[in-house]
């Protein structure tokens, strides 16, 4: 039953989407929910999303996301968090460990290391800017033969029997301390199989010099794994794998990824002519003179002034781990594939549905 | 696609009287995509009620319930998610215009 209505309504059943957008406005608006063939437009979309980027450091970005619902901004919010993929160490084997750190904890610290992929992603054949060059010297990464711009993909998709290449980049700690001191052992040691692919993000780098030493200048610095004392030795190879947040706090590429709403102060009229000089010299205009229909006084609230949520205006301020730039982030946090393939299963379900009704 | 190979059915209808009220459950979904939707919909003209559930935190899943004034409760879910696809890209140009805005600025 569902299927027909599906298809009378919709015209085709593989149409995607029944939106329209409506021609010649800027930004676009469009008619909600409506249905092709069906003659009212039902709505249009009043959204009219504007983003400023107020900041950009090598390791937060700071926005202001306005024009949209409160639920659109948690949702990006949301996935910021929870659903952008990145690589970290999932898989450790121990073959050696005379530290004073069992073998456990270590793999815990091991896992929790921000790796820098540019080849973390949702797919595997969108096209990525490699770090040493663009789209025409890609090249091939000379130990694994893969494509560089060949993406990470996540090891349950993957064709491997266990792992590959494809799905996992590998890393060995081979430390023994010989030394009268204490020997601190960083993300320094945590040599990579596959360097260009994969790397820890202990700090940032300097650009285009095929150094990896992290910029101490800019702040950058290895990350403490173990300490260890004379005669000790670690001998770690672990494997890092594509994960979303959702699955383990280790994935996500977030340290931070909140978004705050801005007051609206309003004054009466009275208070605004004893004031008027000190809400005129704001240069943002924060107070204006007081309308009753604006707000609802509450029971005992001050009405001589009312402090309000501005509204469907958002200051988001994100922090990266390391994992990714903080401008990729919000970049990768769109819904966009997650929506397709719930609107592919609602026409599978209902084509299923159908079929059984006939049989 | 082979026997098998076939993706995991994430959506489950529970069809109500007729087509125009339905609960849908998406699996694998959570607030992210029900709040947003939840919006889209009660947006939508056709839509006499609208609300959605997560029943249990651990359990990944969401429920979603539609009552239309008479289309298809299938029809209406489905221009919801093509809406909110339409957003969140829309979302995404805007902030890639922004960034660009930004970095222009940055090196003048």
């Amino acid at each position: 039953m569902a299927y027909w209505a599906l298809e009378a309504l919709d015209g085709s059943k593989t149409a995607l989407s029944s939106l329209d957008r409506v021609e010649g406005t800027d930004p676009p608006a469009y008619k909600l929910g409506c249905v092709r063939g069906t003659t009212t437009p039902l709505l249009q979309m009043t959204d009219k999303i504007e983003i400023e980027v107020k900041e950009l450091t090598e390791d937060s970005i700071t926005f202001v996301l306005s024009g949209c619902d409160t639920s659109t901004a948690n949702a990006l919010r949301r996935v910021m968090i929870a659903e952008v993929p990145t690589m970290a160490i999932d898989k450790v084997e121990v073959l050696a460990n005379s530290t004073v750190l069992h073998d456990d904890f270590i793999s815990h610290r091991l896992g929790l290391v921000p790796l820098f992929s540019l080849l973390a992603r949702w797919g595997d054949k969108e096209l990525v800017p490699y770090r040493h060059g663009d789209a025409a010297t890609y090249g091939t990464d000379s130990e694994t033969g893969l494509p560089l711009d060949q993406t990470f993909r996540f090891n349950r998709d993957c064709d491997c029997m266990t792992t590959c290449p494809k799905c996992t980049a590998d890393f060995t700690l081979e430390v023994a301390c010989n030394q009268d001191e204490t020997l601190e052992v960083t993300t320094r040691e945590l040599k990579p199989d596959q360097p260009l692919r994969c790397y820890a993000a202990d700090g940032r780098r300097r650009e285009d010099d095929g150094d990896f030493e992290p910029d101490a200048s800019a702040g950058g610095e290895h990350i403490l794994l173990v300490k260890m004392r004379k005669g000790q030795k670690l001998h770690i190879r672990a494997s890092a794998q594509l994960g979303i947040g959702k699955e383990h706090a280790k994935w996500s590429p977030c340290c931070t990824a909140v978004f705050a709403v801005d007051p609206t102060v309003i004054f009466s009229e009275k208070v605004y002519a004893t004031m008027r000089d000190f809400v005129d010299a704001c240069p943002k205009k924060v107070a204006r003179p007081h309308e009753p229909r604006d707000y609802l006084v509450a029971d005992g609230a001050n009405e001589e002034s009312c402090v309000g949520e501005r509204e469907r205006h958002f200051r988001f301020t994100v922090e990266s781990t390391g994992a990714l730039k903080p401008e990729e982030i919000v970049e990768r946090a769109v819904l966009k594939k997650k929506l397709r393939d719930v609107q592919a299963n609602l026409i599978a379900v209902v084509d299923n549905e159908e079929a059984i009704g006939r049989g | 696609m082979a026997d098998g190979d076939e993706p995991p059915q994430r959506v489950e209808i529970e069809a109500g009287g007729d087509t125009s009220a339905a609960t849908f459950t998406l699996h694998n979904e959570d607030h992210t995509i029900g709040n947003s939707l939840r919006y889209v919909l009660n947006k939508d003209p056709q839509v006499s009620f609208v609300g959605y559930s997560v029943p249990h935190p651990s359990e990944p899943k969401m429920n979603l319930r539609i009552q239309t004034v008479g289309p298809s409760a299938t029809t209406v879910l489905h221009g919801a998610l093509g809406t909110l696809y339409e957003i969140t890209a829309h979302t995404k140009e805007t902030f890639e215009r922004a960034l660009e805005d930004f970095k222009a600025k940055q090196e003048r």
